[in-house]
């Protein structure tokens, strides 16, 4: 498996705020990965390190091999980015084509493959009949989009993306995790994202880092963060004639669930070990008498993994 | 390196010429070259005694010395505050600082971005005096026409403008570096370059205007002035500091 983003050691002082202590993670090539913490966590400081704007304190980072101290150059034709507030950096004085154009510019693009790949991404944002208008028109949602644009322009093997969709609407959000998804989907890029939108993180991220006070707290995929927070495991029951309150006197019964209780109509119990619990709580249950319409789990999300973890 | 370079500074000339504080400047100036050989004119046809060929060259070469100096100092000047603290005000420093381009690049596509457009109005600024003054003395004074300029002041016009505006420009990157607002930055640069718009009149001193000699020293100076300027603005340039400040 290629590594594309390594982070060792990572320190970052302001004076007397350690904004990253420590940090070490991998990200492997065409991974979406995303950084999840609350404001003032470190996510930004991280990518801006990452990006060679800002110098660490102590540890290095390599982007694609290139080590953002020794390599500066190597690693910004790799990356491209979209920073904190990316809605708020376009050149008013040019056109939004002429945004793309310049920085396209600047990573030495062929004309005829730049020209292509803008009225690509124009297209996909939907941004092509207001090619030829100033970013100063825009909402700050277009000018978001216009700083993905700009941030793929060069077509870069690894993308930093800080808060994308944060201060999107949610159709455009979904429209940007989708483009995301699909591009981690051809394993070309690795998209480093940094959000505090945990659902948005569920949706596109193959692997989350959590970040608090400036350490990393827990990385893994979602469902295996789940399973390590998680060991007990949650079942809604739903029953013919819709008699929660017998059903739950005979999951209690079984003493084979932790709690059980009644939520809306349905029975609600956590079992440790449910794969051999469940089913013995099922066969009583008809044993009893009672019919089954639906036994469900309920699974928590990231959401819950990150409050637990984060401890919110 | 020099494509980059050159995709900057084009770019950012574009936008300069759009930034109506910016296109006042050279408007003024111009206005102020035409209003002076208006003048200077006027100031022959009326004086009883005819003037004195090489008083009037000297004087010429002196003030319009200035004149020419004076636009790529403080155009620059306003331009490079502008395109170095007025990017960090604008927010849209970041982003470029992520691309490719490395310190020297930057720099120098800034430098040429500050350069250029002074360049452009002081060359046409002297090519709008010579055309104004040698035409109304043809008709006031043909005994003056073409003693103003000599090759001497034509050579001194094409080199002291770059010479001046990246001493200029490269102070005031040193300085945008430090400070928050364009104003703090254009504040600070004009002072420090000021005193430099007295070097026309060096020749003043010796009362024959610049010679070949003093012309070449001052030339070799300023060049070597503006070389340790760009090395030190280059040693000092700092993106952890740019992007600490926002």
């Amino acid at each position: 498996m290629i590594t594309r983003i390594e982070i060792h050691d990572l320190t970052k002082q302001f004076g007397d705020i350690t904004a990253v202590n420590n940090v070490s993670l991998d990200v492997r090539k065409g991974e979406v990965f995303g950084f999840l913490g609350p404001n003032a966590a470190g996510k930004s400081t991280t990518v801006k390190i990452a990006a060679t704007l800002l110098t660490p304190n102590k540890g290095t980072v390599f982007i694609n091999g290139y080590d953002v101290l020794e390599d500066p150059e190597e690693v910004r034709i790799t990356i491209g980015l979209l920073p904190e507030d990316g809605a708020d950096t376009h050149y008013d004085r040019l056109t939004n084509y002429e945004n793309l154009q310049y920085f396209g510019g600047l990573y030495n693009v062929p004309i005829e493959e730049l020209q292509n790949r803008i009225e690509e991404l124009l297209e996909f944002l939907e941004l092509t009949d207001r090619r030829d208008e100033s970013p100063r028109t825009f909402s700050t949602g277009l000018k978001q989009k216009l700083s993905l644009a700009r941030a793929l322009v060069h077509n870069p093997p690894v993308v930093f993306l800080d808060e994308p969709t944060s201060i999107l609407d949610p159709i455009m959000s979904k429209k940007v995790r989708e483009f995301i998804d699909k591009m981690g989907e051809s394993q070309k890029q690795t998209f480093f994202m940094c959000t505090h939108l945990l659902s948005e993180a569920e949706h596109v991220c193959d692997r989350v880092a959590f970040i608090s006070n400036g350490r990393l707290m827990e990385v893994g995929r979602p469902s295996d963060l789940r399973n390590k927070f998680w060991t007990e495991r949650t079942f809604e029951l739903q029953l013919v004639n819709n008699n929660p309150a017998k059903g739950k006197a005979i999951v209690e019964a079984t003493g084979l669930a932790k709690t059980v209780k009644m939520e809306g109509g349905r029975v609600v119990f956590v079992v440790e070990e449910a794969d051999r619990n469940n089913p013995s709580i099922v066969y009583v249950l008809i044993e009893a008498g009672l019919r089954i319409v639906e036994l469900r789990e309920r699974v928590p999300s990231l959401e819950d993994v990150y409050l637990k973890v984060i401890g919110g | 390196m020099l494509k980059k370079v050159w995709v900057m500074a084009r770019t950012e000339i574009r936008m300069v010429f759009k930034s109506r504080q910016v296109k006042s400047i050279p408007v003024m100036v111009v206005l102020f070259s035409v209003m002076f050989s208006v003048f200077m004119a006027w100031l022959i046809s009326v004086i009883p005694a005819p003037p004195d060929p090489f008083f009037y060259r000297v004087m010429m070469a002196s003030t319009m010395g200035l004149v020419v100096v004076m636009m790529p100092v403080i155009l620059p000047v306003m331009i490079a505050a502008d395109s170095i603290v007025g990017e960090k005000e604008r927010r849209t420093l970041v982003p470029l600082l992520a691309t490719p381009l490395t310190d020297s690049e930057l720099l120098l596509g800034k430098a040429l971005t500050a350069i250029v457009p002074g360049l452009v109005v002081a060359y046409a600024n002297f090519i709008l005096a010579i055309g104004i003054m040698n035409g109304m003395l043809l008709f006031m004074a043909p005994f003056l026409l073409w003693v103003w300029p000599t090759l001497l002041d034509v050579v001194q016009a094409l080199i002291m403008p770059p010479l001046f505006s990246a001493l200029a420009v490269g102070f005031t990157v040193i300085i945008s570096g430090r400070v928050s607002t364009v104003y703090e930055a254009y504040q600070i640069s004009t002072f420090i370059v000021l005193p430099a718009m007295l070097v026309p009149y060096i020749g003043l001193l010796q009362g024959s205007g610049f010679d070949w000699l003093i012309l070449s020293l001052v030339a070799v100076i300023l060049g070597i002035a503006d070389y340790a300027v760009f090395r030190l603005s280059l040693n000092l340039f700092s993106r952890d500091r740019l992007i600490s400040r926002l």
